[in-house]
């Protein structure tokens, strides 16, 4: 049933870009349109999607629960609402350090003498060397 | 002559202190991925990406080609030494690399390997400097019509170098296609795709696109905890220990000249490339061996031409690129990001615009060739420490590395979030089995690809037949029909025969070591 889920989703993809190409208009003034790329794009997602739908053969098995990917997501995710708040280098070593001690068990010392070379480092190569200017907290 | 004098060029552009320090870090990367299982040339090329930006854009190029050659070499080390292959190309070098070193012969080995990619690299770059030219000079005939649909035969050899099946490798091409799409089409002006959000009117950028599907897919995929790292084989550092004995050289000049040919011509071919190269020469070898019993046991065949095979077609899988603007794999698509963003668009033109790229390029993959064996011979001990870096820092290093990459391009965090979406889209296509290189591939191309098939179309008058008209585009049609046939039929009338499989699949497991 999983493996459905993939070629499901790609073909509603496929289909959207089909309905949203009609609008942009496969032809126009005698010339092809904005909407012909997206036609045979969504075409492709969609036949080659359709065709890979076949139920999986052999015994079911639920797939694990992946918590540790999940756990680095939610906290890339959180990085982008937090980045304006604290800066974005003290976002990262909030990141790298949740990721290093609670969800790969690094001890709490090493952990953090991890974060702060990474962060240190960063600091140096992209504000100092290459002058990117990294975004500040909207407090200090 | 011509040649000559431009190769003077561009060792004139490459010996400089800057591109030979560019050129030494590129080599020395490139084999530190490449010993490193998981992080292959196309992440870190990709998360190198924002810093190439800041490097003359022929500097990038010199050092993004010496990682991916680089990786080549490092490849290997862990086949032979641990087998488990760092690099996709080196898997095939598992096979008997590994039973060599468990037979005491590791040294020789990793020598072997060595100085056959060395020897390749300097074939390869040689038949680049010959080839290249003249490939170009035929790609200038080519107008939108014949464009259009050598992009279209593009697409159907990038099929092939799908990892999963290529129902899925086709959708992976729909989705880069249609993800290309996103953004302000450049003949009408029209939005697409955009939803009122300022910063998709410029559409997706390639590094965002690249960091997100294989720098932050791969933290995802690490933090499974499948660490497949085993046991370093124990093996000698002496310079002496690591050269090969009297019959094991005689014996691996063959495959390392027939490795060297057959690879550079394979990774001529868009969708080519090290992998294909190494597994061809594997066959090829058993095929014509007087002792083929011994393939999988340790015969020194199954390493000098495969590993020949797969630095030849690493380096001549920038032909394509560099002459007609097509990348024949995903490193080579991140490459050409690199010089998109630059403001050099690969093509036949590049030679005659950027002659000092071109050829600085071509004369870097020789210095670079020369560092990489002085290089790997002694240090194999500390490419191989490298093993012990534990996932999770290297987990750790990798997002700030695309975080901060990523916001650097355009100083938005729109892009940080952007990549941060493709990096999870990644993973959970790579979870479902699809391959997400025909995808970037799709990605690089696509803009190219709408922009010829419209134009021809209008030379056409709206008739697709004239895709047909013209001979030069009839005839990539009908080779993208061939490719697209040939492996069909040749199931159907020799299901069996061909077939090489990964060591994974056949049958050797970590019990076998």
């Amino acid at each position: 049933m999983t493996a459905l889920v993939g070629p499901v989703l790609l073909s509603m993809a496929g289909v959207a870009a089909l309905l949203f190409a009609r609008e942009f208009g496969l032809w126009s003034f005698g010339a092809p349109g904005a909407g012909l790329m997206p036609a045979v794009a969504g075409t492709l997602l969609l036949l080659a999607s359709l065709t890979d739908l076949r139920p999986t053969k052999g015994p079911h098995r639920r797939p694990a629960f992946a918590w540790r990917p999940l756990s680095y997501m939610a906290g890339l995710a959180a990085l982008v609402p937090l980045t304006p708040v604290i800066g974005l280098l003290p976002a990262l070593a909030v990141l790298v350090f949740s990721i290093l001690h609670f969800i790969e068990s690094v001890p709490l010392s090493r952990a953090a003498v991890i974060t702060a070379a990474t962060v240190t480092g960063s600091w140096l190569l992209f504000e100092r060397l290459l002058s990117v200017p990294l975004p500040k907290s909207m407090f200090w | 002559m011509d040649v000559l004098t431009n190769l003077a060029l561009g060792f004139g552009v490459v010996l400089t202190p800057t591109n030979l320090l560019v050129a030494l870090v590129g080599c020395v990367v490139g084999t530190a991925v490449g010993v490193l299982p998981g992080l292959g040339p196309t992440a870190t090329i990709s998360l190198l990406l924002p810093i190439s930006v800041y490097l003359d854009r022929t500097s990038s190029i010199i050092l993004m080609s010496g990682i991916y050659y680089g990786a080549m070499y490092g490849g290997s080390i862990t086949s032979i030494l641990i087998k488990i292959p760092g690099e996709a190309a080196s898997v095939i070098t598992c096979l008997d690399g590994y039973q060599m070193a468990r037979r005491g012969r590791a040294g020789a080995a990793l020598g072997i390997s060595a100085f056959g990619s060395f020897f390749a690299g300097i074939i390869a770059t040689i038949g680049i400097a010959l080839l290249g030219p003249r490939i170009a000079g035929v790609a200038l005939l080519f107008g939108p019509v014949e464009k259009a649909a050598l992009l279209f035969l593009g697409f159907v050899l990038i099929l092939g170098i799908g990892e999963g099946s290529r129902k899925k490798g086709l959708a992976m091409i729909g989705l880069g296609l249609l993800l290309g799409t996103v953004g302000v089409d450049l003949v009408s002006g029209e939005e697409r795709f955009v939803f009122d959000v300022t910063p998709l009117r410029d559409g997706f950028g390639i590094a965002v696109v690249a960091m997100g599907l294989f720098g932050i897919s791969e933290v995802l995929l690490m933090a499974e905890g499948n660490d497949d790292r085993g046991e370093v084989l124990n093996y000698r550092q002496r310079l002496r220990d690591l050269l090969p004995n009297r019959a094991e050289s005689i014996e691996s000049v063959g495959p390392v000249m027939r490795g060297s040919v057959l690879g550079f011509f394979l990774g001529l071919l868009p969708g080519g490339g090290a992998m294909m190269a190494s597994f061809a020469s594997y066959m090829l070898e058993r095929k014509i061996s007087r002792h083929p019993e011994r393939f999988g046991k340790g015969a020194v065949a199954g390493v000098a031409g495969p590993e020949a095979a797969n630095n030849a077609g690493a380096q001549a899988s920038f032909v394509p690129l560099l002459c007609l603007g097509i990348p024949a794999n995903a490193v080579i698509g991140v490459i050409m990001g690199a010089l998109l963003m630059a403001g050099v668009t690969p093509g036949p033109m590049l030679i005659v615009d950027h002659p000092e790229l071109f050829w600085g390029v071509i004369a870097s993959m020789f210095v670079g060739n020369l560092m990489l064996v002085v290089l790997n011979v002694p240090l194999v001990g500390l490419f191989v420490s490298l093993l012990r870096v534990p996932p999770a820092i290297m987990s750790a290093l990798i997002v700030v590395f695309c975080v901060i990459g990523a916001f650097s391009l355009n100083n938005s965090m729109f892009d940080v979030g952007a990549m941060i979406g493709f990096g999870i889209l990644g993973y959970a296509l790579r979870k479902a089995k699809y391959d997400v290189a025909p995808l970037l591939l799709a990605f690089v191309l696509g803009s190219m690809f709408e922009q010829n098939l419209r134009q021809g179309l209008i030379i056409g008058f709206g008739n697709p037949l004239v895709f047909l008209t013209s001979p030069i585009s009839a005839g990539f049609i009908g080779l993208a029909g061939i490719v697209t046939l040939a492996p069909l039929l040749l199931a159907r009338w020799r299901p069996r025969e061909l077939s090489v499989t990964p060591p994974e699949a056949s049958g050797i497991t970590e019990s076998d070591r």
